[in-house]
């Protein structure tokens, strides 16, 4: 397990190096002078030129992106053009809205989609089974700022039985009134996820049900319940584990767009906000952060991977 | 990256990796253009797939007939007729927030997206085909340093990484093209990449090298045809995905500019209208939808067809 | 298995733990209700504030906010833009018009306590003038310290004593006393400002007006608690909290769901169902308001003027004014709005005619024109920017001529179309704009909007230049006499009517939407709000 989770470790740097190489490459080749976009279109040329000296543009653009990832690592992103705020400030704020989305969407996408999928593998070629995998068929085609949109339509203007948009209804905090208005978002999110988790977790509990092994367990008389539950699911899970991980991705995609359908005040929707106000820095510093993230989640899951499939687990012994 | 497949109650075997392929030496002729035959055949008995494959031709045909069928110019603006409901006469599924015919405009935006989606995914399937084709033959610094860069391209959400693109490019629809096309390169490199590797130590391709044939020759003549089996499958399933991604940039105000008529754009200005007029945005939402799903559908019977484990 | 579920577990009580943290940015303040419980009033505004100084104010949006913190020495009526005493009892104006003497009240004490007297005016004036960089409004109000003396208005100000205070004028000007009711000039305590940074003044402001600043939430809130010492009406409503709800659907979504009670700038679409909702009432005022397209007379193809009148025959304004704006805008046939003094309709008229228009644009040469159209995204007195410029794509094409609408956040908009730009470094070419009058006078048009000394970073987003305007303008802005300046600016509007470098689309009639009972809220043909004889259900 250690020789495992420390190969995955080292592999991450040179992944995080390359994304911010990349990040860094496509934002200089955004349209614009840097130093009349900071200092606004009143400064005279000479302080524009005195300014671009001091941001190091006239640096070779290796030296650049070096004392921009050192600034980085020091938590310094820059600042934001439009709020006039350092962008690290902003992101933090904005950072807890986008992880409660993120992580309630994985939530009820890993459950409902491995209870699919469970049900479905056990009753496999039944009724419930063609349902549920045409639904996770459907649900993984719908488009997501779509469905979110439908909800919205349905079950908050229409019905009114949920809030609209936004994480709180303004003036208001307190984790009730966030949980009521994050139903309607993460429903919309979780349902494509869940779709792939369904499909996964089925094929792979099927895979494991065939095993002779639990033919056997079968065969002397155990029911369906316990084999499921304790041996096969247990197995089972290890490859759907990657699935979530790799799901992650997509799910950070659509809340992307579901921030900005639901005005929820997250770091997509800013990272939007960022592109109609021109502001590359803050632009810049959100992508950085988001693919970062997403880097670190896959290794999590990876070493999660790691413990629980005991080939990896016990390796070294 | 398409859905796991289900297993079909046809067959009971366990399921297919997405590198696992059986390799025939294209020599055979007359064994492989049998095989496309059956796999035709095989997919006409799938119900599923040829109601969506029917779907797809009429929205294919609808899409490129769209300057004879569509009953009025996608921009033509009435201001006197804003916002009107569906089932008006003279407009089957209303008008929008200019007095725009809605169904002109679904048909006008049909057009645009599956010749987006085509067009994105063939200039995906080409470079990446070409990048895994290369990586996979040459192996050694190239392979090592282009699977580097497709890890990079793929440690990016793929939504994050279109956006960053189109931050630099500008806005613009085909820009919004270019950007989910370099998207989706590293999907189709690696598929072919990991079967250019196995294919390599192969018999027949060993065989060849050993004769002294051209590289070039090698690889077009003798890998690549055994590795469309997969990219086709893969690229139906893309296309459906592309235009969601297009659609999903013009949404973000991104892709398409105003006036074009883009469903996701037609989503994204209907919103403010969502209260007294949800079919302006809804409907256009709907259109993405169905083709996605008759895609998808599709694509998972052709992967059945094209199974040949059924020859067994 | 079990680990699994243990993860699942942890994971979902740190997402509650989050939830219930919340960020920076939601209001923590367990007193702060949903609804207008408890004596308060909540109003739903379409954009943040740039600032609470007024004396930095250049948009109505923070106008409407601020106005409630100060005072200024005059004030416009109620109903108007006559002129009426405040903080100033009564004034006397000397014979050759250089002289203004105003007699200040004694009484008036500002929010940190420190009296208001004629030192305290003095040194708002200076501030005011000598502000780095220039206030925005300090050239036209006064004439700011940067302006050559012979463009300048007021030499400077003096206290006589505490409750007289002097301005000495370099010549006479007309609309001197309307100057100082603008809401621009207000008194600002020179305790609290001496030395203070002017953005963080303007988060924290201190004046003398009917309510005090309490909190600024970020991109969430301004608070304001009543001022029980105020010198005035002490108003009914305890508390004012302004939300800011950029989503036109998102502020009438709170408004039916009460958690607030007045939201402004409603979706035109939307009035009607609020209209036929009986728990909701529809306040509306005629704005002394102007919506246009700002065209760049210095560079082509706006350097044309055939091309400018081209494009003012192929629009519908009719069209647009009647099922886009639908009672929410009144057709413009003139630059100024029709209720100010001065106005004439003896201009020349422009009918929707694409005939007209693509005769113009043959003859100049013009045919297959392609232009960026920039569009805001939302902004004070901007309406409905998308279906307006929709439209207007529309009717442009049908003649020929290709827009690419180019959209801006509000902030960034006003930064581009009023940069310090020469006209051939101006990447807008067309783009749209509004104005408000901010006293009433012609002069707040004419010479803000057109003079060519007011070119960005002042007001004159077209660049225009007319000598023959310009002459009338400026003599009828020192003139005092209006029997003599009446003809010089009806004059002056025929002029810029024919020349057309801005061309008017519609005169705003401002509304919002507020919960059926509340009474006396007051919306201002200026677009800022009177809070003071509000009473809630």
């Amino acid at each position: 397990m250690l020789r495992y989770a420390v190969k995955r470790v080292l592999q991450l740097i040179p992944i995080l190096i390359g994304v911010s190489m990349l990040v860094f490459l496509i934002m200089q080749l955004t349209p614009g002078d840097p130093a009349k976009l900071i200092l606004g279109p009143r400064a005279s040329q000479a302080t524009l030129e005195a300014y671009r000296r001091e941001l190091g543009l006239h640096l070779p653009i290796w030296q650049q992106y070096l004392n921009w990832i050192g600034n980085v690592m020091r938590g310094d992103l820059g600042n934001s053009l439009h709020f006039k705020k350092p962008v690290t400030d902003l992101i933090m704020e904005r950072l807890a809205a986008t992880l409660i989305l993120s992580i309630a969407s994985m939530i009820l996408a890993t459950v409902f989609g491995v209870i699919t999928g469970v049900i479905s593998a056990t009753k496999q070629y039944s009724l419930a089974d063609r349902i549920m995998m045409t639904l996770s068929l459907i649900g993984f085609c719908l488009p997501v700022f779509w469905f979110g949109l439908l909800l919205q339509f349905i079950f908050s203007i229409r019905l009114g039985w949920f809030p609209a948009s936004g994480i709180n209804a303004p003036g208001v905090s307190g984790w009730q009134d966030t949980a009521w208005h994050l139903v309607l978002p993460s429903i919309a999110l979780a349902v494509g996820a869940m779709a792939t988790i369904a499909r996964m977790t089925r094929s792979s509990m099927l895979e494991v049900i065939r095993q002779d092994y639990i033919r056997t367990a079968r065969a002397k008389g155990v029911s369906w319940r316990n084999i499921s539950y304790n041996h096969a699911l247990r197995n089972a899970l290890i490859p759907v584990v990657t699935v979530v991980g790799s799901q992650f991705g997509y799910l950070l995609s659509g809340q992307i767009l579901l921030e900005v359908v639901f005005n929820w005040p997250g770091l997509g929707q800013l990272m939007v906000n960022g592109i109609l106000y021109r502001d590359f820095p803050l632009v810049q510093g959100t992508v950085l952060i988001v693919a970062a993230m997403y880097v670190v989640v896959n290794l999590i899951v990876d070493l999660l991977y790691g413990l629980l499939d005991p080939r990896i687990k016990y390796e070294d012994s | 990256m398409p859905l796991p497949e289900v297993d079909n109650p046809r067959h009971l075997a366990p399921i297919q990796s997405p590198d696992a392929v059986t390799y025939t030496d294209p020599a055979d002729e007359i064994e492989s253009r049998s095989l496309w035959q059956d796999a035709f055949k095989r997919l006409l008995r799938d119900k599923l797939a040829v109601i969506s494959a029917i779907i797809l031709i009429a929205v294919i045909g609808v899409a490129i007939l769209a300057p004879v069928i569509a009953p009025y110019a996608p921009n033509e603006m009435d201001l006197s007729n804003r916002l009107q409901p569906i089932g008006t006469p003279g407009h089957l599924l209303g008008t929008d927030q200019a007095g725009r015919d809605i169904l002109s405009r679904l048909i006008w935006g049909g057009r645009i997206s599956v010749a987006i989606g085509v067009g994105a995914v063939a200039a995906a399937l080409v470079f990446g085909v070409l990048i895994g084709l290369f990586a996979g033959f040459y192996k050694g610094p190239i392979d090592t340093l282009t699977n580097f860069g497709l890890n990079i391209l793929m440690a990016f959400p793929y939504i994050l990484l279109a956006i960053s693109i189109i931050t630099a490019l500008g806005p613009g629809l085909t820009n919004a093209m270019i950007a989910i096309a370099i998207v989706g390169i590293p999907y189709y490199a690696r598929i072919v990449r990991g079967s250019v590797l196995s294919l390599r130590e192969q018999e027949f391709v060993q065989a060849e090298i050993a004769l002294g044939a051209s590289n070039a020759r090698i690889i077009f003549k003798h890998i690549l045809p055994n590795v469309l089996s997969p990219i086709i499958v893969a690229a139906t399933l893309d296309v459906g995905w592309m235009i969601v991604m297009a659609s999903g940039l013009s949404f973000l105000g991104l892709g398409a500019q105003p006036p074009t008529a883009e469903w996701g754009l037609m989503l994204s200005e209907g919103q403010k209208y969502i209260r007294n007029a949800p079919y302006v945005s809804l409907l256009p939402g709907l259109m993405i939808f169905i083709v996605v799903l008759a895609l998808n559908f599709l694509g998972d019977g052709l992967r059945d067809a094209l199974d040949p484990k059924l020859k067994q | 298995m079990k680990k699994l579920v243990l993860l699942v577990v942890m994971v979902m009580l740190a997402a509650f733990c989050l939830a219930g943290c919340g960020g920076d940015d939601v209001s923590s303040d367990d007193t702060t209700t949903t609804t207008a419980g408890g004596n308060q009033l909540i109003i739903g505004i379409s954009s943040v504030p740039t600032s609470l100084d007024e004396q930095q104010i250049s948009d109505y949006n923070s106008d409407r906010v601020a106005s409630e913190i100060y005072d200024t020495l005059l004030r416009f009526s109620d109903t108007g833009t006559d002129v009426e005493p405040n903080l100033a009892t009564d004034w006397d104006i000397s014979e050759d018009g250089l002289t203004y003497t105003l007699t200040l009240r004694d009484d008036v004490k500002f929010h940190d306590g420190t009296d208001f007297n004629a030192e305290a005016v003095v040194f708002n004036y200076e501030r005011f003038v000598s502000g780095d960089p220039v206030f925005a409004y300090a050239d036209p109000i006064f004439g700011s310290v940067t302006s050559p003396e012979e463009d300048r208005i007021v030499k400077s100000a003096e206290a006589v004593d505490d409750t007289t205070v002097v301005f000495h004028l370099y010549q006479p000007f007309a609309p001197f006393l309307a100057h100082l009711a603008m809401t621009q000039f207000s008194i600002v305590s020179p305790t609290a400002a001496d030395g203070v940074d002017v953005q963080d003044f303007g988060r924290s402001p201190v004046g003398t007006g009917p309510y005090k600043f309490g909190s600024w939430t970020g991109e969430t809130e301004v608070v304001l608690e009543k001022n029980d010492d105020y010198w005035g009406n002490t108003p009914n409503v305890d508390r004012l909290i302004y939300r800011f709800i950029t989503d036109d659907n998102t502020r009438l979504n709170e408004l039916e769901a009460g958690s607030i009670d007045i939201a402004v700038d409603p979706l035109p679409d939307s009035i009607a169902g609020f209209e036929a909702n009986s728990g909701f009432q529809i306040l509306q005022e005629p704005g002394l308001h102007t919506w246009y397209l700002s065209l760049n007379t210095q560079v082509a193809p706006f350097d044309n003027a055939d091309i400018r009148h081209a494009f003012y025959y192929a629009i519908d304004r009719e069209a647009i004014v009647d099922n886009i704006l639908l009672g929410t805008g009144v057709l413009a046939e003139n630059f100024l709005p029709p209720a100010t003094p001065g106005y004439t309709s003896d201009v020349p008229k422009y009918e929707y005619s694409p005939e007209k228009a693509k005769e113009l644009l043959e003859k100049a040469g013009a045919t297959d024109l392609t232009v960026d159209f920039w569009v805001p995204e939302g902004g004070s007195g901007m309406q409905s920017p998308d279906a307006m410029a929709t439209a207007i794509q529309g009717d442009l094409a049908n003649v020929g001529v290709t827009l690419n609408i180019k959209k801006l956040e509000w902030g960034a908009y006003l930064d581009q179309m009023f940069g310090d730009f020469p006209p051939e470094d101006q990447e807008m070419l067309l783009g749209q704009m509004s104005w408000i009058s901010d006293n009433g006078d012609p002069d707040n048009f004419l010479f803000f909007l057109c003079s060519n000394t007011q070119w960005p970073p002042n007001y004159n987003s077209a660049y225009y230049s007319n000598a023959e305007f310009e002459k009338l303008i400026t003599e009828a802005r020192f003139n005092p006499n209006w029997d003599e300046r009446k003809p010089l600016y009806e004059e002056a509007q025929k002029i810029l009517m024919g020349d057309l470098p801005y061309l008017p689309i519609d005169h705003e009639i401002i509304t919002a939407i507020g919960r059926d009972g509340i009474d006396g809220f007051v919306i201002h043909p200026r677009g800022f709000f009177r809070t003071g004889n509000v009473t809630m259900p």
